[in-house]
């Protein structure tokens, strides 16, 4: 099966040389290639390599998902994912693929069952050099997590002493929604789609149920979308995480999950058609009649969420064509905390607007000057515009949990449950 | 220098592997506990040091022995490291092993089964020939161990051992035990001996599959974990069966497997199924549909790799059944943030997925993707477009149109990239070109001439642009400039589209076409140039008229037809899905070196008397659970004299209490009608129901729907112990009652299966009672706040609630911190989660009277500050920092 597994560091300045001699540096290599008979498949998660080699004809899909299960057991065992952690905790990670893989054969990866054979403890890595910054990592594409909590989950063998005051005993919920939307020049909704999952991080003691109940109102399949109520929410596809019985899920919109320590993805679901997408943008081009190298881009965005929500982030990136020679923006209204800058290397504009709230407008003017004259071709270059966004405890498909229990069995202190709900653009797109 | 340098080093390097030796042998042994109350040893940093150099590609073989000696310690951690120094050093001290083999002797023996299961695994990983005895008396005993960890190690070593020494695992008896493990108890184990009879008998083919072995491996394809449940729906693949309600028994029973969370399952899942159909068309069809959303939602929710080979599989998927995709495009649409590996992969799907309705769309999609900043995605984008075209011709003029539109940016990569392909987009539709005639002057300057573009902007020219003023200029700088463009084929088409237009507009070209034959035929380093110089040069001077047949494009018709390339790929076989081969687009054998050993094996039994399931799972008690189906119909009517006959008459009885914790205590809020409705939703009837202080009684029956079984049961749930007491009788009522022999053993089952019935209906009672409570609950806490759970924060500096550490604030919203509360220091917040607020009321503070509500956490419904109304929406609270 597998031959050989690494990890590396492109910081550190691993490469891949062998793809890079052949095809340039310039180019990704695809996540699958072949040296001399040799496979190599690879993944790039929090900017770590993870790769192994295999001389087999192996599935792709299950490596893949194989390598991604490695990086999320190092995230449990040690807390989180990056460089020094791998470095510190070498001892660890040895143990863990000595349980993980045999012979290239993949044995198990229940963090439950390979609690009880890893016995080396995590070194924790020092705060300051952890990027706490959460949203940034979910922002990178990818199922990642990104919990606050970078606890390591508990060893049975552990004393409580580590943990001070209070016994850890919580889980945290995320709703996470990637929305993936395009629009024609006219405005019209080309596409949109929402991407959700919901992630749950436990701590919690002797893998106690955890009963999710969604806001009702849900079909599945499109088929039944004339059905009920118009409010409903039309799930294109969903599937569960193997912890999750969800045989009441049709009915009931209930869950019930064993979480094992640790991360998993409990459900994620796909909505397409019918959503209710937050942000518009209105661009419009001016030519400027006096000066033919020169126009003016005017960029509107308005924020379609309720007023009590704030977008956060707001970035609107807006291509401009390879002649532009030099750039001046306007803010055309509002003192709001944002800025517009050019970056003459990648051509583009990047408007960030900080705060948005929900309900309000925003504006700016780009000024163009071209080292010639604009033909009307130029507007082809302007665009496709790119909105950047995420919005907190805010849900596109309005899911929400009603519910959530966590039945105990023993008379501890009742475990602390921490929800959060997150929109996050995964490619907000709008045509010239 | 450099040799001193690097002799330097490594004496150095040497150096310190000789202290860190010397280090490993003074450090004491002394086994000190840990914090966490595991053995902890002195030497564990020392072998890590170790390790580290030995990453680092130092050669740390002459500590050897050493490292043995730290092996035999009951610090597991040091354990660990240590045979994984041995496991990688062996090979270069083979001799110094034997130090090893003591260790690895007593560790085999050692309580604890994961250091039996570790001795084993790094004993078998030495590459040596030479202790294959050793390995093979220990994997013996280790496949017969009481833990199932230990087994199942000792299969994967197994597998080490053949590869060590093919001969002596064939001259055992190992494989015929190996197929008696199959029907071990652990599933990690079963999957393991798969693992290892696949790869033992390789080069036979692998394990056989009969039938026996494909059911047993079905029914307990839910028992294994999801890497094996691939292992194995791969390994079933084999497995061909006879009839085809088999083959829809094995589909049913997968079916969930396509929405496993993991797509290595689904995946394999969809192999098998497309195995099993192969043969049913009809069936086929179906399958590509239930495929179709599972594959498409792993493209969207993936990570980039899932994504990636997602793609390759449905680009297959849709070259054999091409409608079924038809109306997903818009899933493919390129998202931005996604690597470029998968945009390309996502064009070479849209080429396949583009049919007469959506290929307007898809080609206004694509269009978006040219201007984009990479240039492989340009280039591959402007391909798929002029692929789309040329396939489909109702689009040929739109796409025609984009393109002249983008030549008109003058941006150079584009420009090149579409003069490339226009070439072949004319000769589709050579009256379509009128548009480009006022474009193709001015972007001459924009084409990467030594480019492939070269050439086919000379052919361009030539073909359209030959009524075109300018053109005779272009032709002459560009022969003017001539050593600048040294490629073969630029020249060959110089030559050609100069000739061409000489024989159209000769007054014009005379001159330049002289100077262009005056270079070529002194040239000598292009061979191929100077002949077709020279060639056409006579054949201008003999014989004009032909020469202005030949160059006549008004009338050519070479249609390079792409559409015969289109059907070659269409059958490429479904056989290696889900495999290497779909990515590389060929079969395996053209990129997997087969170095395998052949050696075949003859069983001395046949299998099927060697691999005798022990039948100890469950499957078979399940199957019969099944058909215990109790009769919806009241069988007795309420008579409670039929009842009191009846329980009085019967026998048979089974008593049995079960506990009921956390349950007992709130049936209480319950009424009994409450619990007599959950009997009722389970087909139990309540003959009579009582409570007696702590003890509620009910006396219930039922029937069994196929049997005609009665069962009578007094079922007492004591509140106060929390347990619950059952009583079963069974029998027949007279009219059902044959009593023959058969029916009185069948009774004893059956009281068995309704006490089971019985205990789950009783969960559903507690259901019931938490549901309840919860509401209950609900109410009261709606008064405080309608949360019931927590949102949290998730920034670096949080504010929490002192006592129950609710989050509070991020650090972010803080205005202020110079504030003064009534009980101290206060800080000013601009907004504040997890709070609920109080009464409105008017107070007077520091700063003057405000309308204020006090704010509450909502964690424990301490008052932890207050929010300004009057002012706008500043919140204010008095909490620890953290």
């Amino acid at each position: 099966m597998i031959s050989q597994f690494f990890i590396l560091s492109p910081q550190r300045g691993d490469t891949l040389k062998t793809w890079h001699k052949e095809h340039g540096p310039d180019q990704d290599p695809p996540p699958i290639f072949n040296v001399d008979g040799v496979q190599i498949l690879f993944t790039n998660i929090q900017g770590l390599y993870f790769v192994c080699t295999t001389k087999f004809n192996v599935s792709t899909f299950m490596t893949f998902e194989l390598l991604d299960r490695i990086a999320s057991l190092i995230r449990d065992f040690c807390g989180i994912l990056s460089e020094e952690c791998v470095r510190l905790n070498s001892s660890l990670i040895y143990e863990l693929l000595d349980e993980v893989i045999d012979y290239g054969y993949p044995q198990t990866t229940s963090t439950d069952q390979l609690k009880s054979s890893i016995y080396e403890e995590p070194v924790p890595v020092k705060k300051e050099n952890i990027i706490i910054d959460s949203i940034a990592k979910l922002r990178a594409h990818g199922t990642n997590l990104g919990f606050s909590s970078n606890k390591p989950i508990s060893k049975p063998t552990a004393n409580s002493h580590d943990e001070g005051r209070y016994k850890q005993n919580e889980v945290f919920i995320d709703i996470i929604e990637r929305l993936v939307a395009c629009f024609a020049s006219d405005g019209m909704t080309i596409h949109a789609e929402i991407n959700g999952s919901i992630q749950i991080k436990s701590y919690l003691q002797d893998n106690s149920e955890i009963r999710i109940i969604l806001s009702s109102n849900m079909t599945h399949g499109r088929d039944m979308y004339y059905s009920d109520d118009r409010f409903g929410i039309m799930f294109d596809d969903y599937k569960f995480h193997e912890s999750v019985d969800s045989s009441e899920f049709e009915g009931h919109r209930q869950m019930i999950i064993f979480p094992p320590e640790g991360e998993i993805t409990a459900m994620i679901y796909r909505i397409s058609g019918d959503v209710n997408l937050p942000f518009r943008v209105f661009p419009q081009i001016l030519d400027v009649p006096e000066s033919p190298n020169k126009i003016d881009v005017i960029i509107r965005i308005r924020a379609d969420f309720p007023e009590d929500k704030i977008a956060t982030n707001c970035t609107v990136i807006v291509p401009l064509p390879h002649i532009t020679q030099s750039v001046s923006n306007e803010h055309l209204d509002g003192f709001a905390d944002q800025s517009a800058r050019y970056d003459s290397r990648v051509r583009k504009v990047f408007w960030t607007i900080n705060k948005l709230k929900g309900g309000t407008e925003q504006s700016l003017k780009i000024k163009v000057t071209g080292a010639s004259q604009f033909s009307p071709a130029a507007h082809l270059e302007i665009g496709p515009i790119n909105l950047e966004f995420d919005i907190q405890n805010y849900t596109c498909s309005n899911i929400q949990i009603r519910r959530l229990k966590v039945l105990e069995k023993s008379d501890s202190l009742p475990p602390q449950r921490w929800v959060r709900y997150l929109t996050l653009a995964e490619s907000y797109v709008f045509r010239i | 220098m450099a040799t001193e340098k690097v002799s330097f080093l490594e004496s150095q390097q040497s150096r310190e592997i000789i202290e860190l030796s010397q280090l490993l042998q003074e450090t004491s042994d002394n086994v000190t506990t840990s914090p966490s109350g595991l053995p902890l040893s002195a030497k564990r940093p020392v072998i890590k040091k170790i390790l580290e150099a030995m990453a680092a590609g130092i050669d740390v073989s002459s500590i050897f022995g050493n490292v043995v000696k730290a092996a035999s310690t009951k610090d597991l951690v040091l354990k660990k490291l240590a045979y994984i120094y041995i496991s990688t050093q062996a090979e270069q001290n083979a001799d110094l092993v034997i130090l090893a083999i003591n260790t690895f002797q007593k560790d085999l023996h050692d309580e604890n089964l994961f250091v039996r299961g570790l001795a084993l695994r790094t004993l078998c990983s030495m590459r040596l020939s030479e202790y294959v005895p050793y390995m093979l008396e220990s994997l013996n005993s280790a496949l017969k161990d009481s833990s199932a960890y230990v087994r199942k190690t000792a299969l994967i070593s197994c597998i080490k051992v053949f590869h060590l020494s093919p001969e002596h695992v064939l001259d055992t008896t190992l494989i015929d035990q190996l197929y008696k493990t199959l029907g071990d108890r652990d599933p990690e184990v079963v999957a393991n001996c798969v693992v290892a009879l696949n790869e033992i008998l390789h080069s036979q083919g692998g394990m056989t599959v009969n039938k026996k072995v494909a059911l047993y491996l079905l029914q307990r394809i839910r028992d294994f974990n999801e890497w094996h449940q691939c292992l194995i729906l791969n390994t079933l693949v084999r497995y061909k069966p006879n009839e085809d309600d088999e083959i829809y028994d094995i589909m049913n029973l997968l079916d969930d497997r396509l929405k496993h969370h993991n797509s290595g399952v689904q995946l394999a899942a969809m192999k098998l199924f497309i195995y099993l159909t192969i043969n049913i068309p009809e069936i086929h069809e179906d399958l590509y549909k239930r495929v179709r959303e599972p594959l498409l939602t792993l493209l969207s929710l993936g990570n980039p790799e899932i994504a990636y080979s997602c793609l390759e599989h449905l680009i297959l998927l849709v070259k054999s059944a091409p409608q079924l995709f038809q109306s997903d495009y818009k899933q493919f649409y390129r998202r931005i943030k996604e690597p470029s590996f998968v945009t390309l992969k996502k064009l070479e799907l849209f080429q396949e997925v583009a049919t007469d309705i959506n290929a307007k769309e898809i080609v206004d999609e694509i269009s978006c993707y040219i201007t984009s900043d990479n240039g492989a995605i340009a280039n591959k984008s402007i391909q798929t477009i002029s692929n789309i075209a040329i396939r489909i011709g109702s689009i040929l003029t739109y796409s025609l149109e984009i393109f002249i539109k983008l030549l008109e940016t003058g941006k150079d990569n584009i420009v090149s990239g579409i003069i490339t392909i226009l070439e072949d987009l004319l000769n589709e539709s050579p009256d379509k070109f009128d548009g480009l005639l006022s474009v193709l002057p001015s972007i001459w300057a924009s084409v990467d001439l030594t480019s492939p573009a070269g050439p086919a902007f000379l052919n361009l020219l030539m073909t359209v642009g030959n009524t075109l003023p300018e053109t005779p200029y272009i032709l002459e700088s560009l022969i003017e400039d001539i050593e600048n463009y040294p490629g073969t084929s630029f020249r060959l088409q110089l030559l050609n589209s100069s000739v061409a237009l000489f024989l159209l507009r000769p007054a014009e070209c005379k001159d330049m076409l002289a100077k262009l034959f005056k270079y070529t035929m002194k040239s000598t380093e292009h061979l191929e140039v100077r002949e077709r110089s020279l060639f056409l040069y006579q054949l201008l001077r003999f014989d004009i008229e032909t020469a202005k047949k030949i160059f006549d494009f008004r009338h050519e018709t070479t249609k390079i037809s792409n559409k015969n390339l289109w059907n070659t790929t269409k059958g490429r076989p479904l056989y290696e899905f889900n495999t290497l081969s779909i990515t590389y687009g060929k079969p395996s054998e053209q990129f997997i070196v087969d170095t395998g050993p052949t050696f075949y094996w003859q069983s001395n039994q046949e299998i099927d008397s060697q691999f005798s399931p022990t039948l100890e799972f469950d499957t078979a008690s399940e199957h019969n659970r099944d058909t215990f189906t109790l009769s919806s119909e009241n069988p007795i009517d309420a008579d409670a004299n039929v009842f009191k006959s009846c329980w009085s008459k019967f026998i048979n009885s089974d008593q049995l209490e079960i506990s009921l914790p956390e349950t007992s205590m709130l049936v209480k809020s319950l009424t009994l009608d409450d619990i007599e409705d959950v009997f009722k939703e389970s087909n139990i009837f309540t003959m009579a129901s009582g409570n007696t202080g702590d003890v509620l009684k009910f006396f219930l029956y039922s029937k069994e729907e196929n049997s005609h079984v009665l069962i009578l049961c007094e079922l007492k749930i004591n509140i106060h112990l929390a347990s619950a007491n059952i009583n079963i009788k069974t029998g027949y009522l007279p009219q059902d009652e044959i009593g023959s022999d058969a029916q009185e053993t069948e009774l004893f089952k059956y009281s068995q299966h309704f006490s089971h019935y019985l205990t789950t209906c009783l969960q559903n009672l507690k259901n019931l009672i938490s549901e309840k409570l919860s509401y209950l609950k609900n109410l009261t806490n709606n008064m405080v706040s309608n949360k019931e759970y927590q949102t949290y924060l998730d920034s670096e500096r949080i504010y929490t609630c002192s006592k129950c550490h609710t989050h509070l604030a991020e650090h972010k919203e803080l205005i202020s911190k110079a504030f003064q509360g009534r009980l101290g220091r206060a800080y000013l917040f601009n907004a504040v989660e997890n709070v609920c607020l109080g009464q409105k009321e008017d107070r007077t503070l520091i700063t003057g009277v405000h309308t204020v509500k006090d704010i509450s956490c909502i964690g424990c419904n301490t008052v932890i500050g207050w929010k300004y109304v009057s002012i706008c929406l500043s919140r204010r609270s008095e909490v620890q920092r953290e």
